[in-house]
């Protein structure tokens, strides 16, 4: 009885693995590199080369100064007014500003510097991020880590860490300074979330508005050898997606905003984040004013028909686009990846 | 000598027990007899102090817990060796052991000593629960219907060992049974049961071949001693 | 075609520093979780069975409205907890296995000793019963409770552990998914699911259960082995 049980068991299970993959296709570009983090996916062989008519979306606009996306890195304030969650004031909260410093100090120096440059050129033959001209620079003596200042947290968001720059960066700066960067990733939101309740040392996120009220209420540091709390260093652009077709024409509007305005005139489907991501943030911002859209779902239940408000990933949204044919604004980074996985679906 | 005063027991509304006075003296060999439903469980489960009853007294000259042994209708068999079982018995006593296995022995079932309990049949679970109440010597005895999955063979055995021990013992003993002729060779006295009152009390002979109350006589109707 | 198993087992073999340390911090946490669970939640499982006292019934009625305490709640309670500006910070718990976990101990605690209770309440009344009648002390009729509690010992282990494993929302607010050190499956497998790539999170997905399916066949193998 149980030798049969058994049996049904591990056939349903089989049968359940087997059938789980039944859309993959053959063609799986060697991009496993490429893939944001870093298990490395076994190297499929692939038959037939990779074709860009296998994805319905592609790049229709970039490079807009209102696409623009600025990645800023704050470091926390130890004597920041913590407050724990019934708004009594805390003291003695452990942030380790020293591991902060060392990480600024390394991501500003002209190592860092070049790693970022680099980075992306060997998989997408073209570099994902750029330094921005007047960013700070540091050539200051990064010291060695301790046992105390070991452990350094970085609060970050996922569009960031799915970008790989981290796997790429924190490497070199640990072997050499014998830091550990604990890095957590998450929504914008939730990620300066995670500084104000003091579990992060320094945070690196891209969303202007919210950093500035992070620096206003205190909870930013300013370090010794900078000018500012805010340390923008590097960006760059979101790219508008759409449907290869691009029945909005968008591709031949001038500039995003009128781009956008077209997609809301004709309706034309839109993914958006909906979960106030610094993608999110920044899409909301792109609209004709008269349509009051905003980061609040409220604001965008009027056109739920064309306006997909999806709530969930970069990756998830994309391909929520592909499937209807859509229009979606996308760092460009994660759009590389998903179309060098050819659409990265199951 | 134990007392039972104007005991009623309840189970919500309904009145299973209810006995205005009952004194059963010591050495002696009552036997509860009735149809199903008739309280004898109840009654016996009332003097080992499993239950309580919500009115009356129960005396209990000079009977402390150790001092008394109860079989239920449903014995339970421990996830433990047949002679483990019994020795459960003997706790704080000498030469477990041999004592176990003298119980099991006058049982027949010296044999399985060693088997898991809670693998015997029915039959077998019995005879062990009696063995395991049978093996240290008590003062007050209550066994609920002790022969009730037992086959043929074992009924005898099993009213042989309780014979033995009420005469070794001079224990007393209560006991129900659903066959009058085993109260007829075990009693000394007969309660026959009536919806949980007294239908009639007597020396056993009496009560068997001539019963005074109508329900008794309903009750033995279909019985040859 | 590369069928989620296929892709599973490969990813298992492959030896990836990544995916190992992936899978090691699961094992590691689930055990500890389901083991701790088991200390705390079977002896209580089994009091609520079989002692009497006033208050049973609601102690009963607590336990089982816990079992259905929703893991992401019980992960934010405790990141509030050990949060920096939280009243527990001195423990450091937060993004650590130890703080997974506790948060995972305090879910499944009530589910283990639901299921001892479950199991041995309706043996409770018999055994009390048959121990009374050979005068045997309370104490003594506990210990042979508990022993009487075996098979529903491995039976709610084994809930334990599959609930340890497969549970998400509490590890990823607790343990913030950190790579090398509190990343375990079911977190990589939500990640990858957010980053699109749900082939990848199906053979992640496979593979958890092939793990599972290990355990549960050497819990079945030991049990019959020792006969319980």
């Amino acid at each position: 009885m149980t030798k049969r049980i058994c049996l049904v068991v591990l056939s349903v299970l089989l049968a359940f693995a087997t059938f789980g993959c039944a859309k993959q296709q053959a063609a799986v570009a060697t991009a496993s590199d490429a893939t944001p983090v870093s298990i490395q996916a076994e190297p499929e062989v692939s038959a037939a080369p990779m074709t860009t008519d296998s994805l319905g979306i592609k790049i229709l606009l970039e490079q807009d100064a209102d696409m623009m996306n600025n990645y800023t890195v704050i470091a926390v304030n130890d004597a920041a007014p913590f407050k724990d969650a019934d708004g009594k004031a805390v003291s003695g909260v452990a942030i380790n500003t020293v591991g902060a410093k060392a990480l600024v100090d390394w991501l500003m120096s002209s190592k860092a510097a070049d790693l970022i440059a680099n980075y992306g050129v060997d998989e997408y033959g073209e570099a994902l991020f750029t330094l921005k001209e007047d960013k700070p620079t540091s050539t200051a003596v990064i010291p060695q880590a301790t046992d105390a200042t070991k452990t350094i947290r970085l609060s970050t968001t996922t569009s960031v860490n799915d970008s790989g720059l981290l796997d790429a960066l924190l490497p070199v700066f640990e072997s050499e300074y014998g830091y550990t960067v604990e890095v957590s990733s998450a929504g914008t939101g939730k990620a300066i979330a995670a500084a104000t309740m003091g579990n992060a040392d320094l945070i690196l996120v891209h969303s202007k508005s919210q950093e500035e009220t992070f620096v206003a209420d205190g909870y930013a540091k300013l370090l010794d050898g900078y000018s500012s709390e805010r340390l923008t260093f590097m960006y760059n652009y979101f790219v508008l997606i759409g449907p290869v077709d691009d029945p909005a024409k968008c591709a031949e509007a001038g500039s995003v905003k009128e781009a956008f305005a077209r997609i809301a005139a004709g309706k034309y489907p839109f993914v958006s984040r909906g979960d106030q991501s610094g993608t999110h943030t920044k899409e909301v911002s792109l609209w004709p004013e008269s349509l009051g859209i905003t980061t609040d779902p409220a604001s965008v239940a009027a056109y739920s028909e064309w306006y997909l408000s999806s709530n969930a990933g970069m990756g998830v949204c994309l391909i929520m686009a592909n499937e209807m044919d859509g229009y979606i604004l996308s760092d460009k980074a994660t759009f590389l990846a998903f179309e060098a996985s050819g659409g990265a679906v199951g | 000598m134990i007392e039972l005063t104007n005991i009623q027991k309840r189970y919500g509304s309904r009145v299973v027990l209810d006995l205005p006075a009952l004194t059963i003296a010591p050495g002696e060999r009552l036997a509860l007899i009735g149809p199903n439903g008739s309280g004898k469980s109840t009654l016996l489960r009332l003097l080992a102090g499993v239950i309580c009853a919500e009115e009356g007294t129960l005396r209990l000259d000079g009977l402390s817990r150790a001092e008394i042994g109860y079989l239920p209708q449903h014995p339970y068999a421990f996830d433990l060796s047949v002679q483990k079982n019994v020795e459960l018995a003997l706790a704080g006593e000498q030469e477990k052991t041999r004592k176990a296995q003298a119980a099991l022995e006058r049982v027949g079932l010296l044999h399985l000593c060693k088997a898991r309990a809670n693998r015997l049949s029915g039959g077998e679970t019995q005879r062990m629960a009696i063995a395991r109440v049978l093996v240290r010597p008590r003062k007050l005895l209550l066994l609920d219907e002790p022969t009730a999955s037992a086959d043929i063979q074992a009924i005898e055995l099993i009213e042989n060992a309780i014979h033995a021990y009420a005469q070794e013992t001079g224990c007393t003993l209560v006991f129900s049974s659903h066959a009058p002729s085993q109260a007829m060779r075990l009693s000394t006295r007969v309660l026959a049961l009536d919806g949980g009152t007294i239908g009639e009390l007597g020396e056993t002979e009496q009560v068997l071949q001539t019963p005074q109350v109508e329900s008794t006589q309903a009750f033995l109707k279909n019985w040859k001693i | 075609m590369d069928s989620a198993l296929e892709r599973a087992l490969r990813l298992l073999v492959s030896g990836d520093p990544l995916l190992v340390s992936i899978i090691v911090v699961t094992l590691k946490m689930t055990l500890f979780s389901s083991c701790t669970a088991l200390l705390l939640g079977a002896p209580y499982g089994v009091l609520l069975a079989s002692a009497r006292f006033p208050g049973r019934r609601v102690l009963i009625l607590l336990n089982r409205t816990l079992m259905g305490l929703p893991p992401v709640v019980c992960g934010l309670l405790c990141y509030m907890l050990f949060s920096g500006v939280g009243p527990l910070r001195a423990l450091k718990l937060l993004f650590t296995v130890a703080g997974m976990v506790v948060a995972q101990v305090l879910l499944i605690s009530p589910i283990v000793a639901g299921s001892m209770e479950t199991a041995l309440s309706p043996l409770v009344g018999n055994i009390r019963e048959s121990a009374r009648g050979l005068g045997l002390s309370r104490g003594k009729t506990f210990l042979l409770t508990l022993n009487e509690s075996k098979y529903a010992l491995v039976s709610s282990y084994l809930l334990g552990f599959g609930r340890a494993m497969a549970e998400v929302g509490a590890v990823s607010m607790v343990g913030g998914a950190i790579a090398y050190k509190t990343n375990v499956m079911t977190t990589a497998i939500m990640m990858y699911t957010n980053m699109g790539d749900f082939s990848y999170a199906l053979a992640l997905g496979v593979l958890l259960l092939i793990i599972s399916l290990a355990v549960n066949v050497l819990a079945h193998l030991l049990q019959r082995s020792v006969g319980i």
